[in-house]
């Protein structure tokens, strides 16, 4: 199995950026290969990536439906459970069960979206990655992870398209 | 001819170019510039900072704590309530608190919403206000209890005495309806500020590089990363507003809910949530300018934003107002004896310095200066017009908690309400406990998100239209 390895351009412009970009993909890099670390959310469109489609957030409908659950099992349940008869009130009313059914699939809501961006970005991260703390500086990364056979063609297409400095990054304690 | 049209031209006033620099979107600065605006004071604070910390937190501990477990050692008894009024200062204070902490769900979520630019790097010193006003507030049902060690008595569990929650109590509903938005509006406030603690991580060292280290999760700012941020936030913001007029609609009911004349309206809901965010946006205009002033953040914080805010508190005020008359128009039209007794007692009886210092503070103040551009954008007017404000809210909320339950359809247990030295220690314990934890947060947590300035100024630019040049907003996504 050939030898793989990770190189890392910087650049100062988000056109440069893109183009590089555009010239890994032509000497045969394929997307999976590139990533791109910024300090500003420059959008897959403006640095011409493939757009990262998800087309309904399936965990926030989880944990909405969750928090559903768990508020029919408060309010209808226990009441069922352990009644405790008030004279003329109904045990169990809609109309006032509607209210904790409501505030507890909501939070489900806000608790499945927070675990949902956790999990998909694989937070919290503590292993040495590869990083470097100039995208703080306006400096845009991009990291190619290619066959060592391809190294100097990677070079030469960052530093053509206007990287200020191409080197091979070390995984850091972040 | 030539002199009539010459004339017709005398009094006019040309139109003059507005400086852009005065926009922060249209002055951008290096990112290493703005970060270190940013970072310089809360990592350097002064004698001044660790003396006021010192002098909150005697205060916490002294107003707050101490009086708190004096009242729970000597019972009750000790605060101004009695029957009649059974809520007085700690509930009011209460309902104060959650309507404060509306100012962060309105300015960061509502606006964001609405693309509502100058929201940028206003968002987090807002939503800050948010979590610790719901932490100062979520006190107070502890407090009001007496015997705050049965508190767990709230949490549905089976016990020896069969005791469980009554969900159907506007009680249990604040309870739930707290929790959901203190832990949401913490996680709102949380996720947009991962970019910024790891911009922190990478330029500090020892104990806070560890904090931010741990804080940040690991963030390195790929793009899947930013991608699935901007999602959870999108959807984080559309969440959010509901349960923010949920949370003041459900602590209204406990007013609304019960037959006590005075509180028993419909209008209770609508009322309460727009007293809450008209209170929310002034106290969030008010910490601004401190936080501008004291932090030197005036890079950051513009003459534009207050006057955006200004605006806005104009306009709740209006809307209050309106809410004001309808719930006092249709208890004087309703011709009820008792509810004639009330009105009188705002009007002509002991509550009336409050009543009319509320419509002085909440109605005329405002109508009458923050029309005016010159008033909006001077800081001084500003914060006194906004404390002024907070001061009515908070009268309004103590007008009607102690003050309607005065009176009642029995005359033989009408009472008069005064409060005592240990309740109004505990509120403002609980004032400089939120002006304590905010303080000590600005030393930690980065109050202005500089992505988001960042990304707002990539998408404004300055472009020509005819003779003049036009500022221009690129839609990003």
């Amino acid at each position: 199995m050939p030898k793989k390895i990770t190189l890392m351009g910087l650049f100062t412009d988000v056109l440069m950026t893109s183009e590089a970009l555009d010239g890994l993909r032509l000497i045969g890099v394929r997307e999976e290969d590139m990533s791109v670390m910024e300090g500003v959310p420059y959008t897959s469109k403006m640095l011409h990536r493939p757009h990262i489609h998800e087309r309904i957030p399936w965990a926030t409908l989880l944990g909405a439906l969750t928090g559903l659950v768990v508020a029919v099992l408060l309010t209808y349940g226990t009441q069922w459970l352990y009644p405790i008869r008030v004279g003329g009130r109904p045990l169990t009313a809609i109309p006032t069960s509607l209210i904790p059914i409501y505030e507890l699939t909501m939070l489900g809501l806000v608790l499945g979206t927070f675990l949902n961006l956790l999990w998909k970005c694989g937070f919290p991260s503590t292993k040495p990655q590869y990083y470097d703390p100039m995208i703080n500086h306006s400096r845009i990364a991009v990291m190619v992870n290619c066959d060592m056979r391809y190294e100097n063609d990677v070079r030469r297409v960052l530093l053509d398209k206007g990287a200020e400095r191409v080197y091979e990054p070390e995984r850091r304690p972040l | 001819m030539l002199s009539e049209s010459t004339s017709k031209f005398k009094n006019l006033i040309w139109p003059h170019e507005d400086d852009p620099k005065e926009r922060l979107l249209l002055d951008p600065i290096p990112q290493e510039e703005m970060n270190q605006i940013m970072l310089k004071p809360m990592l350097k604070a002064g004698p001044g900072y660790w003396l006021l910390v010192a002098l909150l937190a005697a205060i916490v501990l002294v107003c707050l704590f101490g009086y708190w477990f004096y009242m729970v050692r000597w019972g009750m008894g000790i605060a101004g309530i009695r029957r009649p009024v059974g809520w007085g200062v700690f509930i009011a204070t209460f309902v104060f608190w959650i309507g404060i902490s509306h100012s962060g769900t309105f300015v960061s979520a509502i606006l964001r919403v609405f693309n509502a630019e100058y929201r940028r790097p206003i968002t987090r010193a807002a939503e800050l206000m948010t979590t610790f006003s719901l932490a100062c507030g979520g006190l107070f049902p502890i407090i009001h209890l007496g015997r705050a060690w049965v508190v767990y008595y709230m949490i549905p569990m089976p016990n020896q005495r069969g005791l469980w929650d009554n969900f159907q109590s506007p009680l249990a509903w604040d309870l739930l309806a707290i929790t959901t938005y203190l832990l949401s509006s913490t996680i709102y406030v949380y996720l947009p500020m991962i970019p910024d603690l790891a911009m922190a991580r990478d330029h500090t060292t020892g104990w806070r590089h560890v904090l931010y280290k741990l804080a940040s999760l690991g963030w390195r700012g790929l793009e899947y990363e930013w991608h699935y941020l901007h999602k959870a936030i999108n959807i984080l913001a559309f969440a959010i507003i509901p349960i923010m007029f949920s949370v003041h609609t459900i602590v209204s009911w406990d007013f609304a809910m019960a037959q006590q004349i005075g509180w028993r309206s419909s209008i209770f809901g609508p009322y309460f949530v727009v007293g809450a965010i008209f209170s929310g946006v002034s106290a969030v205009i008010a910490v601004l300018l401190v936080v501008r002033k004291t932090m030197n953040l005036q890079y950051f914080l513009r003459t534009e934003h207050f006057e955006a805010l200004a605006k806005l508190v104009l306009i709740f005020s209006f809307s209050w107002a309106y809410f004001f008359f309808n719930d006092y128009l249709v208890e004087w039209y309703g011709g009820e004896w008792v509810g004639h007794q009330l009105l009188t007692l705002q009007a002509r009886g002991p509550l009336a310095p409050f009543w009319y210092a509320m419509l002085f503070f909440n109605i005329v103040v405002p109508w009458l200066t923050l029309w005016n551009k010159k008033v909006r954008r001077s800081p001084m007017a500003l914060f006194l017009i906004t404390l002024g404000i907070n001061v009515g809210m908070y009268l309004e909320r103590f007008i009607i908690i102690p003050g309607f339950l005065q009176r009642n359809r029995l005359p033989f247990d009408w009472g008069t309400y005064s409060p005592r030295l240990p309740e109004i220690s505990i509120a403002l314990g609980t004032l400089a406990l939120f002006s304590l934890l905010y303080l000590l947060a600005s030393r930690v947590i980065p109050l202005i998100p500089v992505w988001e300035v960042l990304e707002g100024q990539l998408s404004h630019s300055r472009r020509r239209i005819g003779k003049t040049v036009v500022t221009s907003i690129a839609e990003l996504e």
